[in-house]
């Protein structure tokens, strides 16, 4: 009961212009697909990177947004996924189970971060560089091989892969919102502030930076698993793969560091500028070039990104008065 | 006995240096003990010894009948220890409401859900003369603003015992003496006990039943504020071997930090 009406609370009472566009978009989202021919649905796969993306900055942004832990090697968790996602639909598990099998190896993952949490947050950033270095060979040793290409018969049809997309990214979205509405979510961002005046305050910083980072790594893999149904095989070149590292931070960055509708405009506006930077300069690295020229421009001109800079337009924040 | 707090023989050093020495006091419950001391004297160190940022070489320290020394700081807040800071730690990126609703949902009062720390929070604010700054970023007001801040959200733990350093360093006149009354106002109420470090003294002589001069990491005189103002030992602490007292009554340090 309690739980149906906070949900209801968030859906009503809501006063955040980007939480009510958010709710729009995603009832678009979810009738779109009913708009479409049998044959036009096709084009429903295009989105599915959208949805990953989405995910993947989400996941990026509770630890690095909130918690204040640079994690440079998200790579590593979402390669991960992928590998897991891969043996699990091998043994014959449905989509659903590789993708919560993929969750529960990255937030495995996130335990053996866990004896860096005592190091200030720079180790910690020099660690999560070299988890990938780490788990790649450990990988395809297990594995023994280094290439994981699942059948066809196991990949989604696209109008399932939309939406099994659309859960996945809705799911990360409002848990999102729900865990950093809940008082781990004070924990995590106070933490993030000020290590030693949180534990003055009675705050766990070992447990709630543990909590934070197995999160993270659960939506990362999953991310992982649901990005091999898009591109069908998964190389461990994945794990060091520097753009699935660096981008969930370009995309948080953009849409606004530490907060939670941030990764979801970071995510959408990147994918498209990517999308339209790559199609005019196919095979150079132009497009790079100008990418990277994008994001030391948002960093210099909107440090808070797109959704704080569109706050700061409205000028609000009238003060909730004492009853 | 019944003291609330008692440390006994505590001694903590960084590398050779002996920060504290052989330190023994105690403090009952409702009781405002001042701590002062020269710069370096390891005023904040006692501090950080008791709120389980460092642990003591020696000796033992004792809450409410509890041997903390040894715990983790988060360990020894949720006993009922809360602390401000010599240099001000805002939760710069949160709200002053949300500032003071984290110390509310982590301290002991049994607050678990956001939603009903809200109302409380601002209460808070208003009694700290901060309402009006309720949304504000933290890190966006000023130092005067941002030191009620960090004592708003010390006593929304409800603690038993509140170590406050130096809450009036930086302030002017008008606003020390607004903060020495806030004190005075608040403490009684909530019943808890203050350690208070401070090198103005008109502060320390306004809210103190008891004194513990330190110097070079030892305890110098404990005493009542005009027994120890008068004792030559401590004059000579903050003069110099030939100070002959008497006419800085007022402040011994004319520029805290």
């Amino acid at each position: 009961m309690a739980d149906r009406s906070r949900v209801w609370r968030f859906a009503v009472g809501m006063r955040n212009p980007s939480q009510i566009t958010l709710l729009i978009s995603l009832f678009f989202a979810t009738v779109y697909p009913l708009t479409l021919s049998t044959e036009g649905s096709r084009v429903l796969s295009v989105y599915a990177v959208y949805f990953m993306w989405i995910s993947l900055a989400e996941s990026w942004n509770l630890v690095g947004g909130y918690a204040g832990l640079l994690n440079l090697g998200i790579s590593a968790f979402f390669a991960l996924g992928g590998v897991v996602g891969a043996l699990a639909l091998f043994d014959g598990f449905p989509f659903i189970i590789s993708l919560l099998l993929a969750g529960f190896a990255g937030a495995i993952l996130g335990v053996a971060l866990i004896p860096t949490f005592r190091l200030k947050s720079f180790y910690f950033a020099i660690a999560t560089l070299v988890v990938p270095l780490v788990v790649k060979p450990m990988v395809e040793f297990l594995g023994n091989r280094a290439d994981f290409t699942v059948p066809q018969t196991v990949i989604l049809t696209p109008i399932g892969l939309y939406y099994s997309g659309l859960v996945l990214a809705g799911i990360t979205i409002f848990g999102a919102y729900f865990l950093m509405q809940s008082r781990v979510g004070f924990a995590l961002r106070a933490l993030g502030d000020d290590e030693l005046a949180s534990s003055s305050l009675g705050i766990n910083v070992l447990l709630y930076k543990s909590i934070a980072v197995l999160t993270s790594g659960f939506i990362a893999s999953a991310a992982g698993a649901y990005y091999l149904q898009i591109i069908g095989t998964i190389n461990t070149t994945l794990f060091q793969n520097l753009n699935f590292s660096l981008f969930p931070i370009f995309m948080v960055i953009i849409g606004g560091i530490g907060t939670f509708e941030g990764p979801v405009l970071g995510a959408v506006v990147f994918s498209l500028i990517n999308y339209y930077v790559t199609s005019q300069f196919p095979g150079s690295t132009v497009d790079t070039f100008i990418l990277s020229l994008m994001i030391i421009g948002v960093a210099v001109l909107l440090p808070r990104g797109l959704v704080s800079s569109l706050h700061e337009l409205r000028k609000r924040r009238t003060p909730i008065p004492v009853k | 006995m019944d003291a609330l707090l008692e440390l006994d023989g505590v001694t903590k050093s960084f590398g050779g240096l002996v920060a504290v020495r052989n330190l023994s006091f105690s403090i009952g419950e409702g009781e405002i003990l001042g701590l002062i001391g020269p710069n370096g004297a390891g005023k904040t160190t006692v501090f950080n010894l008791i709120s389980g940022v460092y642990r003591p070489e020696a000796g033992s320290i004792r809450f409410d009948g509890k041997v903390i020394s040894g715990l983790k700081p988060h360990e020894v807040s949720s006993l009922g220890v809360a602390r401000t800071f010599q240099t001000v730690r805002p939760f710069a990126r949160m709200s002053a409401r949300e500032n003071v609703m984290t110390g509310l949902l982590f301290g002991r009062g049994g607050i678990n859900a956001p939603r009903r720390a809200t109302q409380k929070a601002l209460e808070m604010l208003e009694s700290v003369s901060l309402l009006d700054k309720a949304e504000v970023r933290a890190g966006r007001l000023t130092l005067a603003e941002q030191r009620r801040l960090e004592l708003a959200r010390a006593l929304a733990t409800s603690p038993k015992l509140l170590m406050l350093d130096e809450v009036v360093a930086g302030l002017n006149h008008s606003e020390m003496n607004a903060m020495v009354d806030l004190l005075r106002r608040i403490q009684p109420e909530r019943r808890m006990a203050l350690i208070v470090i401070e090198h103005v003294m008109k502060a320390i002589v306004r809210l103190c039943n008891r004194i513990v001069v330190m110097n070079g990491g030892e305890k110098l005189v404990e005493g009542s504020p005009s027994e120890v103002m008068r004792d030559e030992r401590v004059v000579a602490a903050y003069m110099g071997r030939r100070g002959n007292g008497g006419e800085s009554t007022t402040t011994f340090s004319s520029a805290p930090q």
